[in-house]
């Protein structure tokens, strides 16, 4: 069985992207075939951690929900171009980084049906193991549907008292939505905290996992999203740690 | 009696969707109902006998609540393969929390890229 999983915060800047290309790369390596959609429409950015140029990308997710494709011919292999020993596949489903083509999504909207029949196909289309999405921050209609349609979701948030607030807001909705499968990923914290109380507040206070609770990582601020950070560093802390939130999303 | 076949004459009376569902919908209805809808969305699609099952409920009673959510606009019967399934019927997404004004702002802006 397929299965999709996404990766949600609250708040902006907190690791979505940088989750979601992470977890997925572990899970190729693994030998599963990887699907990873950009549904952050208004300010689209995993590609660059994929090392995908503009120039590369003849149709994204826009052109499909204009009708101008089908979903899986905005669906790029990049496996090659990660380098490292990855025996499975990645497919990008990029979104457009052209401001009129963000303009044009958000003045005419688009078809919701054909958002969701688009993970569906690209499943199928691709005979995907995992489709992995790549969301917005805060609550839209993208967020919204991919968590309703998700077996599993994650909800990344730092130790702040504003993600935490947010991060409430967002397991409340997943509950109300009936997913599957609930973690809490702690990223960014500082070395200072004990790692241990974050885990068990965290927990406490959403009665939900907390899959791994990640460090502030001076080597994943230089990488700068220029490559995915397992793929770099495969010995590091932080691999560790995405591994685990891996296997805790896949069980 | 009762259950959700009742609750959804009164709340979905009360409602006037005809342009589709919107995930965001699914927050404000009663979580029986929710719960339904959401299992549409999840499974791609469902039967009338599974709906009956997942319910709990005669195929007649599901049958009048899957009516009534098609009449409703939520959900649609689409045939595939001589049976009828149940898909959800989602609507248009149009960003109307930014004033107009912006949009024709940007479009100066923007107006030299092609889309
Ligand atoms: N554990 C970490 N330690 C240090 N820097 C990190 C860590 N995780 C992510 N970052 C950095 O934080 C920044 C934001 O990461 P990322 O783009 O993945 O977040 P995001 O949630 O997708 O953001 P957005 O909400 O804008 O889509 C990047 O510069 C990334 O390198
Ligand atoms: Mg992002």
């Amino acid at each position: 069985m397929s299965k999709i999983i996404s990766i949600h915060s609250f708040r902006g800047g907190t690791g979505k992207s940088n989750t979601t290309a992470n977890i997925s790369a572990i899970l190729a390596s693994q030998g599963l075939r990887v699907g990873v959609i950009d549904t952050d429409i208004q300010s689209p950015g995993i590609h660059v951690l994929f090392g995908f140029s503009e120039d590369e990308m003849k149709y994204s997710l826009n052109d499909y929900l204009w009708g101008k494709c089908n979903i899986e011919d905005a669906a790029y292999e990049v496996t090659r171009s990660l380098g490292g020993n990855i025996s499975g596949s990645i497919y990008l489903i990029p979104s457009s980084i052209k401001a009129g083509e963000i303009a044009r999504v958000l003045r005419e909207g688009y078809d919701v049906g054909l958002l969701n029949d688009g993970f569906h196909e690209l499943v199928e289309a691709l005979d995907l193991d995992v489709l992995m999405i790549d969301t917005h921050p805060g609550l839209n209609e993208e967020t919204l549907l991919s968590v309703a349609i998700s077996d599993a979701l994650a909800v990344i948030m730092r130790p702040d008292q504003q993600d935490y607030q947010g991060t409430s807001v967002t397991v409340e909705v997943a509950r109300k939505l009936n997913v599957p499968r609930l973690v809490i990923v702690v990223n960014k914290t500082p070395l200072v905290y004990d790692f241990e109380q974050v885990r068990s507040q965290v927990e406490q206070l959403y009665s939900a996992e907390v899959a791994a609770v990640m460090p502030h990582s001076d080597e994943m601020m230089a990488l700068a999203s220029a490559g995915v950070f397992v793929l770099r560093y495969p010995d590091h802390e932080m691999t560790r740690l995405y591994r685990q939130i891996a296997q805790k999303l896949m069980s | 009696m009762g259950g959700i076949f009742d609750r959804l004459q009164d709340d979905l009376d009360a409602r006037n969707n005809k342009k589709g569902l919107s995930p965001v919908d699914l927050l404000d209805m009663p979580q029986d109902l929710a719960d339904l809808i959401n299992q549409i969305i999840r499974r791609n699609g469902m039967k009338l006998e599974d709906v009956a099952q997942n319910l709990n409920q005669s195929i007649e009673k599901a049958e009048q609540t899957l009516d009534k959510l098609v009449e409703k606009g939520y959900i649609r019967r689409v045939k595939v393969k001589q049976e009828v399934w149940y898909k959800a019927q989602f609507g248009r997404k149009a960003d109307k929390v930014v004033s107009d004004n912006i949009w024709s702002k940007l479009d100066n802006i923007f107006k030299d890229e092609q889309v």
